[in-house]
């Protein structure tokens, strides 16, 4: 047992003679565990109980089960049908029903299967083996109309391929196998279904199917002729994914190509595509409404004939079904009107199965019973359509969407068609159903489908039901003739036979009592009585009638002749004949020797007041006694008087037998006289129509030779109507002709682009059409443009665009010279418009620029001599509007000394050899005298290689010229700067090193005139240690655009070193990258040598302070030393001081800081000499002295003074000092002899010890310096000599 | 025996003054010298223990003069009123004395590389 509960599918297994073989087979491959349940159908014998669970049970692992009613199917079981009952399958459990024996041969396997499809759709799938006949074939179709799988067992391993072949023959077979590779294929097929549908996959699948749809409708298109390309995708992709499951496809790609080499595989593709199932009556209220709305009201209407088409007829169900009901209508209202439907499909083996008219009793189910009995004969186990009704419906292939459709057609049956349409298919279909229906024509469609969303074609009669009338307010929509195939010539219209011989009435059952005992009466009371119709055929006999009853030899026939026995008819026939013709009642009365019935009867014939023509036959049963009652019966009188009575009736019978004869014989003699004028006729019809069919022939002939002469005509107009597109399209012109009435006629490809009107607008007036363009006075146009004939031209534009249009209106001749509407054409003229606005806006400019520029403007035609000047010109020339120009005005006016160059000018720009350019300046005379000087430019213009005229402007120059002139004076101003400061100036190219240089620059280097100036020339002169630290600086300011400020050396041309300055600021261009730099250099050797000499004089300052305080330092502790007291210390000291003090300003008041030995002398002896005494004689040449030795000589000069003043000669009047010096020589350097001499002082003694004064004068000189001091104290006076050199090594 | 010191300063007041200094601080005073060829001359008659050494001489260095007192086991200072004379590094442990000249600091450094006796 298994576990589980879930089934994953239910196989149905039809199997009849040699099934057995075929179902050991495939149960033994049967994988446990699979999920599928298996119902084995077999065609049992009522009467055996069946084994077949036993029989298969030992070959299979599986439970095998008989099945019993109310049993659950369950997963991976086998359920084997019991004998002698019909299966079916709901809800899951199995329900077994008594075999209903009345019905011809059984179809239990149909049965099974059709109510299993109906039970589990996709989960259902079947397996028809090996049998005989037809059964299964039914089931496996609404398995796979289910979307179940269909298997088959392959023929050559059936024992009996009746039923395979049967099932196959439908065309719907997904595969045909041997019976042990069922299992497995159908196993991979569910598991590749289920893969394909489960998951993510399924809406992968499906995309790419859709993606790839167009291919496979159109390799169906052009390999089978089926064009499916109007059908709803959704329906076509479930199948093809169907398709591709059980062909193991999981790729679209791979499955088109099989569908492209595998004929058959497009064939089952196709089938899956038409696949329908129908029944009838598939909707039982809806042909109720159908009778009550449809063919009630048809049948009111004045109409010998009903034509009914049903398109998408399948196999001919829903044909069938309304041909049912019409019948019945008709037959009820006993209407003899013809009938004919018309049922369609693209199948052609749905066709045949209709016409074949074969079906299941499964289909048969919502039909009524009377009706089966009416309209169907039970057939080899199957129902077939009786051939009356079969005879009314012709089947044919028609493509609904292709093939023009049927016409003058009452009632269209369209059921569950539409669904498969997609929107654009369903929208051809309407107009086609509008043409194909006659005037309130009736449609009849599917419970899913609509016609109210496709316009006004149709009205509803009822919407439960979809039910529609024609609508014949509206236009045809459809016409048969732009169809894509010509119409079919010929439907197959069989002739319909409307007698119906074989029908018998059952008698009306009424519930009513009094009628219930009536009836009672006559069943029981009542004398035989039959009814015999128009045609001599008993159509209603009573239950007593049976004696009288013989019915004649081989089929069942209703005729009198054979069915009554002969006494009756014999006599029964001139009966009849009598009240045929004179109505009423007639009788007789006859002996009759028929067993069990009276032997003498009075037969009654009375015509029915209530049925015309039918007449009531009465068989009167009459007692002898009643019919001869006086007479005596020996048994021999009364065989006489029986034969006499025999015989005159013979005679009676004979005699009207004979006159009946006669009647016959006249009356056959005037039906060969009609039938032989009908002869007549008919021969002189022959004739007639002979004569006709050869003028037929020969309008024929005619008709032929006009359609060929139209050919030829329509192949020239079809060339010249194609040359006027051309012609029209390639003028890339917008031209739209308008029918009167403003109604679009045609137009241009070009003026469908401009106008935004397409092939819908033609018809519709041109004035309702929506338009980008700006043109509301188009219908005056044209109305002028009709009324006047005068063509009417407008300039109008598109706003949204921008574009202009020059539009014309002309007339519209047709070739016979009659006006009819209009040409409006539109040439885009928006380049020529704003070539005009630019030539506007351009003068406008032209003329603001010569304004702003202030130029004239002249034109000098050299041929003619002529001259045009315009206002500016005559302005300059002082010349007034209205003079006349030429040249000698023009020349006269020049200064002349500008003359001459102006003449040259103008050769120049007329010289062919030149450029044609025409440049001068010169100055106008005005009329005070003045000059205006003027720039004239121009160009001269040659044709033909010809100057034919030299156009220029002329500008008023006077303020750049002076500006030029001031610009000019000041450069040599400048320049005279430059000669003047030393200053040279220069411009350096950065990129290729190229340099401007002033003069100056030249002489600052040294540099000869001719060499070239650049920053390499430069940079040759610069010294070796400055030259690199120059460059740097340079690049420094190239980069941060600094100022460059440089101090180096150089050495110039003629060798001198000298010091330079260069400063230069860096131009950029307008990328910001280097150009060039502009700079100056000058000397400042001079400067820099001044500064050098500041600098060491004021270290020897430094110094020389230091010194001067040590010496300062010095002199003080030397004279404390020798000071007796601070008096004296005081005097001495401070004496001392002052007379380095007086030295050292002698030496700082020079420039050259050198005393001279004179003023050395005057400063420090001069203030203790008297000026009026002329104590101090001082002689001697101008020696200059070096400061130390100044220092120095001062010094020993003020001892020596001091001295004098205190104890020598400049203590009294009178005494006086002579200083006397010479130069002389000392170690080889020049050096001074200096002497004092004192002379009229006091008398001189010796010092009695050395004091710091006499130390002083006798070493400060020749300590450092060499030389020698002597002191001679003279009696008469102090004399000292002094020799030392000029200068000490601290000198210089 | 007093230890001797050779005087070199080319401003004879100066040197004087400096000779009388060290004389009173108990130092044979050698000089003053006014120029180097003079000091030379003094120095090859008698070298002395110490030499206080003006470094600029009417603009000549006395350096070489103080390498060779030094390499002959006498003790150099330099005196100085210039800042910018710099040492040489071979000298620049001798001591230095700024010029105007205290007297008690020139006797004090002296003592330092000399004492006398």
């Amino acid at each position: 047992m298994t576990d589980r509960t879930e089934i994953r599918g239910i196989v149905g297994i039809g199997a009849s003679a040699g099934g057995l073989e075929a179902l050991a087979e495939l149960v033994a491959e049967i994988p446990e565990r699979c999920g599928l349940a298996f119902v084995i159908v077999q065609h049992l014998s009522p009467d055996h109980p069946s084994i077949m669970h036993e029989l298969l049970g030992s070959h299979t692992a599986l439970q095998v089960r008989k099945i019993e009613h109310g049993m659950a199917v369950a997963p991976d079981t086998i359920f084997v049908i019991p004998s002698g009952q019909a299966l079916e399958i709901m809800s899951g459990r199995f329900r077994l029903k008594p075999r209903d024996n009345t019905v011809g041969v059984r179809t239990p396997i149909d049965g099974f299967l059709t109510s299993l499809a109906r039970a589990y759709g996709e989960m259902a799938s079947c397996v028809i083996l090996s049998g005989t006949g037809t059964d299964g074939t039914m089931g496996l179709k609404a398995i796979k109309a289910a979307g179940g799988i269909a298997l088959v067992q392959e023929a050559a391993s059936a024992r009996f391929p009746g039923m395979p072949d049967s099932a196959a023959a439908t065309g719907v077979v997904d595969a045909r196998l041997a019976p042990g590779d069922v299992p497995a294929n159908l196993i991979s097929m569910l598991n590749h279904r289920d893969e394909v549908r489960n998951g993510h996959r399924k809406d992968h699948v499906f995309a790419a199917i859709e993606s790839r749809l167009p291919d496979v409708i159109d390799l169906l298109n052009t390999q089978d002729g089926q064009d499916f390309s109007n059908y709803k995708p959704g329906t076509m992709v479930r199948r093809i994914e169907r398709r591709m499951m059980l062909q193991l496809q999981t790729d679209i790609e791979s499955y088109l190509s099989l569908l492209r080499r595998d004929a058959d595989e497009r064939t089952r593709l196709l089938q899956d595509f038409l696949i329908g199932v129908t029944r009838f009556f598939r909707d039982p209220k809806a042909f109720a409404a159908l009778t009550e709305h449809v063919i009630e009201p048809l049948l009111a209407r004045d109409q010998n004939r009903f034509r009914i088409w049903v398109p998408g007829c399948s196999t001919g169900e829903e044909a069938y079904s309304i041909g049912i009901l019409f019948s019945e209508a008709l037959r009820q209202a006993d209407d003899r009107r013809e009938l004919q439907i018309f049922g369609t499909d693209i199948d052609l083996n749905s066709l045949r199965h209709a016409r074949s008219a074969m079906y299941s009793d499964a289909t048969l189910e919502s039909v009524p019973e009377d009706l089966i009995k009416r309209y169907f004969i039970a057939h080899k186990g199957h129902y077939q359509v009786a051939s009356r009704l079969r005879e009314r419906v012709a089947f044919a292939p028609h493509n609904l969407l292709r093939d023009p459709p049927f016409s003058r057609i009452d009632i269209i049956s369209c059921r569950n068609l539409l669904i498969y349409l997609n929107t654009e298919g369903q929208g051809a279909v309407m107009p086609r159903f509008h043409y194909a229906l006659c005037n309130s024509g009736f449609l009849f469609l599917g419970p899913s489908e609509s016609v109210e969303s496709r316009g006004s074609y149709f009205n509803v009669v009822s919407r439960d039901h979809r039910i529609y009338r024609r609508n014949d307010t509206v236009s045809v929509g459809f016409s048969a003739l732009t169809g894509r195939r010509p119409p079919q010539s010929t439907m197959p219209q069989r002739h319909i036979d409307t007698t119906d011989t074989a029908l018998f009435e059952a008698p009306s059952v009424t519930p009513d009592y009094e009628t219930q005992i009536d009836q009672y009466f006559l069943n029981r009371h009542a004398p035989p009585y039959f009814v015999v119709n128009a045609s001599d055929e008993v159509s209603y006999l009573s239950g007593t009638l049976g004696p009288y009853v013989r019915p004649a030899k081989g089929a069942l026939s209703a005729r009198l002749e054979d069915l009554l026995s002969r006494e009756i008819r014999s006599v029964l026939r001139p009966l009849l004949a009598r009240v045929r013709e004179d109505g009423g009642t007639a009788f007789e009365t006859v002996s009759l020797t028929i067993e069990g019935a009276a032997p003498t009867a009075r037969i009654t014939v009375e015509s029915l007041p209530f049925a015309d023509g039918d007449m009531m036959v009465v068989i009167q049963p009459v007692a002898r006694s009643e019919t001869d009652p006086g007479q005596p019966s020996p048994e021999t009188a009364l065989s006489l008087h029986s034969a006499e009575e025999e015989l005159a009736r013979v005679r009676r019978r004979l005699n009207a037998s004979e006159a009946g004869h006669a009647v016959a014989e006249q009356e056959l003699r005037s039906a060969n006289e009609e039938l032989l004028s009908m002869n007549e006729e008919l021969q002189s019809s022959n004739e007639e129509l002979e004569t006709s069919r050869e003028e037929l022939q020969s309008i024929n002939e005619e008709l032929e030779t006009i359609n060929a002469e139209l050919s030829e005509n329509n192949s020239q107009l079809n060339e010249v109507n194609s040359d006027l597109k051309n012609v029209l399209d390639s003028t890339d012109i917008a031209k739209l002709i308008l029918a009167q009435g403003l109604i679009v006629r045609r137009f241009t490809r070009t003026a469908q682009n401009i106008l935004h009107i397409d092939d819908r607008d033609i018809g519709r007036k041109v004035t309702d059409l929506k338009w980008q363009i700006d043109y509301p006075e188009l219908a005056d146009d044209v109305t002028r443009v009709e009324q006047t004939l005068q063509v009417v031209d407008r300039e109008i534009a598109n706003p949204a665009t921008g574009v202009f249009y020059q539009v014309r209106v002309r007339p519209y001749r047709r070739i016979d010279d009659r006006l009819d509407g209009c040409i409006i054409t539109f040439f885009d003229v928006t380049r020529r418009k704003r070539a005009e606005l630019d030539l506007r806006e351009s003068r406008e400019r032209l003329a603001a620029a010569l304004a702003a520029g202030n130029l004239g403007v002249h034109v000098y035609y050299p041929q003619t001599g002529k001259l045009v000047w315009d206002d500016r010109m005559r302005e300059i020339w002082n010349v007034g509007a209205d003079r006349e120009i030429d040249y000698d005005l023009f020349m006269d006016r020049i200064h002349p000394d500008d003359r001459e160059a102006t003449q040259a000018a103008v050769d120049a720009a007329f010289d062919p050899r030149g450029d044609g350019t025409y440049n001068a300046e010169y100055r106008v005379l005005q009329s005070d005298g003045a000059p205006i000087w003027v720039r004239a430019d121009g160009s001269v213009t040659l044709e033909n290689g010809k100057p034919v005229r030299l156009v220029g402007t002329v500008k008023d120059i006077t303020e750049r010229h002076e500006a030029e002139q001031r610009m000019q004076a000041y450069a040599a101003r400048l320049e005279l700067t430059y000669e003047v400061t030393g200053i040279g100036a220069w411009q350096w190219e950065v990129r290729d090193d190229v340099s401007v240089w002033t003069p100056n620059m030249f002489d600052l280097l040294g540099a000869p005139r001719e060499a070239k100036p650049s920053l390499a020339t430069f940079a040759s002169y610069i010294l070796d240690e400055d030259r690199d630290r120059v460059v740097r600086e340079l690049e420094t300011a190239m980069d941060t655009g600094a100022l460059f400020d440089s101090q180096f050396h150089i050495r110039r041309g003629d060798g001198e070193e000298r010091v330079l300055v260069g400063k230069g600021r860096i131009i950029y261009n307008r990328s910001r990258e280097p150009e060039s730099m502009i700079g100056i250099n000058f000397d400042v050797t001079d400067d820099v040598e001044k500064e050098a000499r500041r600098d060491l004089l004021t270290s020897e300052l430094n110094h020389r302070v230091k010194n001067s305080l040590a010496t300062i330092q010095s002199i003080a502790s030397q004279t404390i030393r020798h000071a007796p007291d601070m008096e004296s210390f005081k005097q001495s000291f401070m004496g001392r001081i002052r007379a380095i003090s007086r030295a050292h300003d002698l030496l700082i008041n020079l420039d050259d800081r050198e005393g001279t030995v004179a003023d050395l002398v005057v400063s420090q002896v001069g203030p203790y000499a008297s000026e009026t005494d002329r104590q101090l004689q001082a002689r001697g040449p101008r020696i200059q002295l070096g400061p130390s030795v100044a220092h120095g000589l001062g010094l020993v000069l003020h001892e020596l003074a001091s001295n004098a003043s205190k104890y020598g000669a400049l203590s009294r009047e009178g005494g006086r000092v002579e200083i006397d010096w010479s130069r002389t020589t000392l170690d080889d350097v020049p050096a001074l002899h200096l002497v004092w001499r004192e002379i009229g002082g006091p008398p001189v003694e010796p010092p009695e010890r050395t004091g710091f004064g006499t130390v002083l004068i006798a070493d400060s000189l020749t300590h450092s310096l060499g030389g020698a001091s002597r002191i001679d104290y003279a009696r008469d006076g102090l004399v000292a000599e002094i020799d030392c050199k000029l200068r000490s090594g601290d000198d210089g | 025996m007093r230890k001797s010191v050779l005087v070199l300063e080319d401003e004879a007041i100066v040197a004087m003054d400096l000779a009388a200094e060290l004389s009173d601080a108990g130092w044979q005073v050698l000089g003053p010298a006014g120029s180097i060829p003079e000091a030379i001359r003094l120095i090859e008659i008698e070298l002395p223990d110490a030499a206080v050494l003006d470094v600029n001489l009417s603009g000549t260095k006395s350096f070489d003069l103080a390498k060779t007192l030094r390499d002959r086991g006498c003790s150099v200072l330099f005196l100085t009123g210039y800042a910018k004379d710099t040492i040489p590094a071979h000298l620049s442990d001798a001591p230095v004395v700024a010029k105007p000249v205290d007297p008690a600091a020139l006797t004090r450094q002296l003592a330092a590389i000399g004492r006398p006796e």
